[in-house]
């Protein structure tokens, strides 16, 4: 077997990975200095055009502390998980669907062009007249702006996939729905969640803006009610908010979907 | 070591009065007509563009003759046909599965085996293509040689009775190659099947044959069928050195280039 031990040594040769070493990266000081800036700027204007980033602190200590946080960051998520969630499931099967099927994608794209061009929130005042102030409008606007990224990236993703995969599989005996299950859902992973990157993005900043327009709660209802009472505070604690949320969804959930296939996808 | 693996046999192929054509004009095959014996080793040779990968894919099922008719046992092929067994050109493994899952695709497509009997099957069929120890890894952690094998292990664990192969190492360097033809002779010797081979290099074709099948240019068909006496087993050394494999070498290389020039000017004779 003297072939293969050298097959073997020059593959665990090609597959040494460069060892795990914390090596500095600049982006450690890019958030630091942004901080900075404002500390530089905030302490040099009144608090009511600029405030402190403790004052910032200390606005958020007190809306936690009185429990009116809560409820708003509890309806922003629950609109978010449903108009996202919706979104998901209608990407999924228009993306798989028109990645089969030529007619259904070439009848797909042109809407789906028209949609991506058109900023979500630009529907928000119609939704407002058709459902009223409340969460039924915000959800659907959160819908629209995440389904269509989502479309156009599961669909690249069934596209991608090699006919060699998929005959080796028949070969092996796959029936039609064994296909599916196991050769084109794994093998378009990566661009599914790709899509439900850009998507939940997508959806989260459509989140924030339709509740600036027509919602009583939220996050976005906070930054401006804040800026209509002239309380800046509460507007920065909303954006460093919406910021912070942002970074965890994806630090804690897009991130470790990712980890999941990150060995086997991009060689 | 006992070994469990058994003898699957081949069998008997068939392929009568075939045509085919992607478009009309220009019909890759009028009258193709060949018969492989039920274990009988055949390898398919010819130069680009000969239809070689068209008869692959007419043999498997992935396309259906105009006329004529194409059968394994006296029934027509489809490509999900559990006695059917094909290695292509390049691997193809599935990248997010394992060695060892790779190998178990085809068990757990036809649901016929318990998690645990797939696990061994695929243990023993990793190890049978001398890759022992590498259930756990990933294709991309492999060498070329080394998926080519999983690939092999993946396609012989269904057990088909014919196996069908696309220059399976084509892209492999000569010397892996040759390791390589001697462990497909061992293969098939421990197992029996039937197989069509195709191949561009004369040496392999030579190497591994009971009988060698030139294919003439479209719509031609077969140009001349060879039998080959060269005795088994065969080895490397013995086999590739013998005068006899010289003949062989030298008649096929005449009707390559035979081939190869038909229907051109005859302005260049040699």
């Amino acid at each position: 077997m003297s072939a293969v031990d050298s097959e073997v040594q020059s593959s665990i040769a090609a597959s040494a990975r460069p060892q795990r070493r914390i090596r500095f990266s600049w982006s450690w000081v890019s958030l630091p200095s942004l901080l900075l800036v404002w500390i530089a700027i905030s302490y040099n204007v009144p608090s009511y055009i600029l405030p402190t980033p403790m004052e910032v602190i200390e606005e958020g200590y007190d809306w936690a502390l009185k429990g009116e946080l809560h409820p708003h960051l509890i309806d922003s998520f629950t609109r978010e998980l449903v108009g996202f969630g919706a979104a998901v499931i209608v990407a999924l099967t228009l993306g798989f669907l028109g990645g089969f099927f030529r007619p259904f994608r070439e009848f797909l794209t042109p809407l789906n062009m028209l949609f991506m061009s058109i900023p979500p929130v630009a529907w928000a005042p119609l939704m407002l007249i058709f459902f009223g102030i409340g969460w039924q409008s915000i959800v659907v606007v959160i819908f629209i702006s995440g389904v269509n990224p989502m479309i156009v990236t599961i669909m690249e993703g069934v596209l991608q996939i090699q006919g060699n995969e998929v005959r080796a599989a028949r070969i092996l005996g796959a029936r039609p729905w064994q296909l599916f299950l196991h050769v084109y859902l794994p093998a378009s992973l990566p661009y599914i969640t790709a899509g439900l990157r850009i998507g939940f993005s997508q959806a989260w900043r459509a989140l924030v803006a339709a509740e600036m327009i027509g919602a009583s709660s939220g996050i976005g209802w906070m930054v401006s009610m804040g800026g209509e009472i002239g309380n800046t505070a509460q507007v920065m604690m909303g954006i460093v908010l919406i910021g912070l949320f942002s970074w965890l969804f994806e630090r804690f959930g897009f991130r470790q979907l990712e980890k999941r296939y990150e060995v086997w996808s991009h060689s | 070591m006992s070994n469990p693996i058994h003898r699957v046999g081949g069998e008997h192929l068939l392929i009568d009065k075939v045509h085919f054509h992607y478009d009309t004009a220009r019909p890759v095959y009028q009258n193709l007509n060949l018969h492989v014996e039920p274990g009988e080793f055949v390898c398919v040779i010819g130069p680009s563009g000969c239809g070689k990968t068209t008869l692959l894919n007419l043999l498997a099922g992935f396309l259906t003759p105009g006329q004529g008719s194409i059968l394994l046992r006296g029934q027509r092929i489809y490509p999900e046909d559990p006695h059917l067994g094909f290695v292509f050109q390049a691997p193809t493994l599935f990248p997010w599965l394992t060695a060892a899952q790779n190998v178990e695709f085809g068990l757990k497509m036809n649901r016929e085996k318990t998690p645990e009997e797939r696990r061994a099957l695929s243990a023993q069929y990793l190890n049978l293509v001398g890759l022992k120890g590498f259930e756990d890894y990933l294709p991309r952690h492999l060498s070329g040689g080394m998926q080519q094998r999983v690939s092999l292990a993946r396609t012989l664990v269904t057990q088909p009775t014919l196996l069908l192969m696309d220059e399976p190492f084509g892209a492999l360097d000569a010397i892996t190659r040759e390791t390589m033809n001697d462990e497909m002779l061992r293969l098939w010797q421990e197992l029996g099947q039937t197989v069509l081979f195709i191949t561009h290099d004369i040496d392999e074709a030579i190497y591994l044959s009971d009988r060698i099948v030139v294919l003439h240019k479209p719509p031609h068909g077969i140009y001349r069928e060879m039998r080959n006496e060269l005795p088994r087993p065969r080895s490397g050394p013995t086999t590739r050195t013998s005068d006899l494999f010289w003949k062989y070498k030298k008649d096929l290389m005449q009707d390559i280039a035979q081939v190869a020039n038909y229907g051109r000017s005859s302005s260049r004779t040699n």
